[in-house]
C-alpha cells in the first residue's frame, strides 16, 4: 500500500478542501465517501462551514482610523523631537564622554570609601569625613550636571565645541582627584 | 519583485527617514487588512480599532528592523497577531469571556428571530461569522483567519505560528470540524440555512 493510499479519510478530506487533492485520490474519496455515510455527513459539515468562511466579507477599517494613527504618529514624533533634537552620532558622543567621565568618578567614590573606612574608629573624625566627602561628591556632581547641561546646549551651535567640553569631563574629575589625594590621611 | 512591492518598499525608506506622508500611505494601504485581522482575532469593533492603532504604532517604532526581503504585509500582520494575542491573554486574565454573553448580532440570529432577507442576511453573515470564530481557541482562529482572509497557504502559516505545515492541517481540521458542529445546533440555524444557500465548489 502505497503512503497515499494509507492517507486518512481525515487528510483527504481536508485537502479537498483546499483543493490540493489529486485527481487520483480525489476519486478514493468519493468512492469512500459512497460507502461510509458518517464520513460523508463530516465532508458535508466541512464544505458548508468552508463556504461560510470563503463568503465572510473583509471588515473596513473605520474612516477615522488612519488620521488617528497618523496624529499619534505624529505626536510621538513631535515627543521625541522635543526630547532631544541632537543629531544621533551627536548624541552617541554626549553618552560616551558621559560614560568617560563616570569611570573617572570611580577612583574618587573608591577614596572617598577609604577615607571613611579609616575615621570609622573616631566619632569626631568619621563626622568631619562625612561632612568632607559629601561635600566633595555634592560639588563633583552638580558640576558634571552643569556640564552636561552646558554642552548640550553648545552641541546644538556648536557640536564640536561641545564634544571636546565633554571629552576635558574625566580630566576635570582627575584634577579633583590629585587635590583630594592632597588632603592628609588620617586614623 | 512587483511594482506594487517596489513602491511600498520605498515608502518604508521614506518613512524610516522620518517622512510621515510615506508613513500615511503604508497606513491607507493596509489599514483594512490590519483592521480585518483584529476584528477577526479580537470580536469587538472598538478594540480591534484600538488594537489596529497599536500596530501601526509599533510598525512605525520598528520599521528599522523590517527586513525588506520579506513581504510587508506579512510583516505588518504578524505584528498584529502578536498584540492581538497578548490583548487576549490579558483578557482572559481579567477572567471576561465572550462565552458568557452572546454579542448581540449572534442573538439576533438566533433561531428564534423571524428568518430575515437574503440580502440582510448577507449583511449579518459577518458578524455571526464572528461570533462562531470566537468560539475557537485563539491558535485554531488565528490559522483559520489567515487561511480563508489572507489566502495563506500551510506552509505559510507554519512559518508564521512557528509550528509544522501538518499541526496546521490538523488544527484547522479541528477547527472547521468545530465550527461545523456549532453551525448544527440550533443555535445557528438561521446562519446554518443561509450556508446552504452558498455555492460548495465542485
Amino acid at each position: 500500500m502505497s503512503d497515499e493510499q494509507r492517507l486518512p479519510q481525515q487528510d483527504m478530506m481536508q485537502e479537498s478542501i483546499d483543493g490540493q487533492l489529486s485527481e487520483e485520490m480525489a476519486k478514493k474519496l468519493v468512492e469512500v465517501l459512497e460507502v461510509d455515510g458518517a464520513a460523508a455527513q463530516e465532508y458535508g459539515r466541512l464544505r458548508r462551514i468552508d463556504a461560510l468562511l470563503k463568503q465572510a466579507p473583509h471588515q473596513r477599517a473605520p474612516a477615522r482610523l488612519a488620521a488617528t494613527i497618523m496624529a499619534r504618529v505624529a505626536e510621538r514624533m513631535q515627543a521625541e523631537t522635543e526630547n532631544s533634537d541632537l543629531s544621533p552620532e551627536m548624541q552617541r558622543v554626549m553618552m560616551l564622554s558621559l560614560s568617560a567621565a563616570m569611570m573617572a568618578m570611580m577612583p574618587m567614590m573608591e577614596a572617598a570609601s577609604w577615607l571613611v573606612l579609616n575615621a570609622r574608629r573616631d566619632p569626631e573624625l568619621l563626622s568631619d569625613v562625612m561632612i568632607e566627602t559629601i561635600g566633595w561628591m555634592s560639588l563633583v556632581t552638580n558640576a558634571l550636571i552643569q556640564l552636561l547641561d552646558d554642552a548640550e546646549n553648545l552641541a546644538r551651535s556648536e557640536p564640536e565645541v561641545a564634544a571636546a567640553t565633554l571629552a576635558l569631563t574625566p580630566y576635570m574629575l582627575s584634577t579633583v582627584l590629585d587635590y583630594l589625594g592632597e588632603v592628609p590621611a588620617t586614623g | 519583485m512587483a511594482e506594487q512591492d517596489r513602491v511600498i518598499i520605498d515608502w518604508v525608506h521614506c518613512a524610516r527617514r522620518g517622512d510621515q506622508d510615506a508613513f500615511a500611505e503604508l497606513v491607507y494601504l493596509f489599514q483594512d487588512p490590519v483592521f480585518n485581522f483584529c476584528y477577526r482575532m479580537l470580536g469587538e469593533s472598538g478594540e480591534a480599532e484600538d488594537a489596529a492603532q497599536e500596530t501601526f504604532l509599533r510598525v512605525h517604532k520598528n520599521l528599522h528592523r523590517y527586513d525588506t526581503a520579506r513581504p510587508f504585509k506579512t510583516w505588518l500582520l504578524s505584528i498584529a497577531s502578536n498584540h492581538c494575542i497578548d490583548r487576549l491573554r490579558k483578557r482572559r486574565m481579567h477572567l471576561v469571556s465572550l462565552d458568557d454573553e452572546p454579542t448581540a448580532a449572534a442573538l439576533a440570529l438566533r433561531s428564534s428571530d423571524p428568518s430575515p432577507e437574503q440580502a440582510a442576511l448577507r449583511g449579518e453573515l459577518r458578524d455571526a461569522v464572528q461570533e462562531l470564530l470566537q468560539q475557537l481557541d485563539e491558535h485554531y482562529r488565528l490559522a483559520v483567519i489567515y487561511r480563508y482572509w489572507y489566502g495563506y497557504s500551510y506552509a505559510e502559516i507554519a512559518r508564521e505560528m512557528s509550528t509544522t505545515e501538518s499541526a496546521i492541517k490538523s488544527r484547522l481540521h479541528r477547527a472547521r470540524k468545530r465550527l461545523g458542529e456549532l453551525l448544527e445546533s440550533a443555535d445557528y440555524d438561521n446562519l446554518s440555512r443561509l450556508a446552504d444557500t452558498l455555492p460548495k465548489g465542485n
